[in-house]
């Protein structure tokens, strides 16, 4: 009997710590992103927002993990849609792409937030 | 078609692993809140079972909070009997000396249907003969019979009937149960024994061998009918 307990007391631990290191960590690699989107919109700097996919891609498969797939796949193809408009030199579409870009990424780090939107 | 097939195996594992830390009394009787969890975790575990494009994490995690809250809330509910009331309710006694308490039944929402066929279940067909019947909180009838009714025993006989002990199954189709041997203290030479004595070379040849303490013995032969030594 106590010995289910203290499983189910462990359980629920691992669970919350869990929850709350794995949102800690959406959190960072997310305000990360971000912040390296907006730095490739004010420079135009296709090497920048390169590296900001890279970042992305190599967090890609935990935030898949944890977070429906179709709002992960929509952050990759609206990375690879921007990069597309600064290879083509497409100036007012790489900016909207790119606010898109932000949006979609804050999406990724609002959906595991404990908010009062998210829980009722 | 992989993917799913994967998702499903460790739904499937995760559930198992999940009933079995609730133990073996919430599998065999279920109280309200027991009931609730079942539901809910069958509908939780199709949905990433289903929908590939939902992380596995969203079952899995829902399904181990339930059980913990449940192991949790029977814990509770073990030491704190106001708490036991409020989540399994209390039982209900629904007749008396062979009369149907229409108020108890009415508030279970009991028809008199409901209430004869569970005793007929039971193999009682006359109301008459239930000194005393109540309805647990899993739902099932508990009866007592009257006095009249009881079945004969040995003690009211003044009978001295020979103890009996437990038989327990030592060779299953042809595969050998050794710890049982140690129930029924009794040796592998002495299992030998019998299976030769029944006309079988070694437990590759016997369906099915049980024994108790006593040396009794139940022998079947593979393809043949049982038989009581």
């Amino acid at each position: 009997m106590w010995g289910r307990v203290i499983v189910a007391v462990l359980l629920v631990a691992a669970i919350l710590t869990g929850g709350l290191l794995s949102l800690r960590h959406i959190e960072n690699v997310c305000g990360e992103v971000t912040r390296q989107v907006m730095e490739a919109d004010k420079s135009a700097d296709e090497a920048a927002l390169k590296s900001a996919f890279d970042n992305w891609k190599k967090h890609e498969s935990y935030f898949s993990a944890v977070i429906p797939h179709n709002r992960v796949d929509a952050v990759t193809v609206a990375f690879q849609r921007s990069i597309g408009y600064c290879e083509t030199k497409t100036t007012e579409e790489y900016h909207a792409s790119l606010l898109e870009l932000v949006q979609l990424i804050n999406m990724v780090e609002r959906f595991d937030r404990l908010s009062s939107r998210n829980i009722f | 078609m992989l993917v799913p097939f994967i998702r499903t195996l460790i739904i499937y594992f995760s559930i198992v692993l999940a009933v079995r830390l609730m133990g073996k009394r919430q599998v065999g009787e279920m109280q309200p809140a027991e009931l609730v969890i079942t539901i809910l975790i069958s509908a939780v575990a199709s949905v990433p079972m289903q929908g590939i494009d939902v992380p596995l994490f969203h079952g899995l995690v829902p399904i181990f909070t339930l059980i913990a809250a449940e192991v949790l809330i029977s814990a509770v509910s073990m030491k704190a009997m106001p708490f036991r009331k409020l989540l399994t309710g209390s039982p209900v006694p629904v007749i008396r000396d062979g009369v149907i308490d229409q108020q108890a039944a009415k508030k279970l929402r009991l028809s008199t249907d409901d209430i004869l066929e569970d005793l007929r279940l039971k193999d009682i067909f006359d109301l008459r003969s239930v000194k005393f019947a109540q309805v647990e909180t899993n739902g099932q009838l508990s009866v007592m019979l009257s006095d009249k009714s009881q079945p004969v025993t040995a003690k009211m006989m003044a009978l001295n009937p020979a103890p009996s002990e437990p038989f327990f199954i030592l060779v299953a189709d042809g595969t050998l149960i050794k710890e049982n041997l140690s129930l029924v203290e009794k040796t592998e030479k002495w299992l030998q024994s019998v299976i030769s004595a029944n006309g079988a070379e070694s437990y590759k040849q016997v369906f099915l061998l049980c024994a108790d303490k006593n040396g009794n013995t139940i022998f079947a032969g593979k393809d043949k009918v049982c038989g009581e030594e």
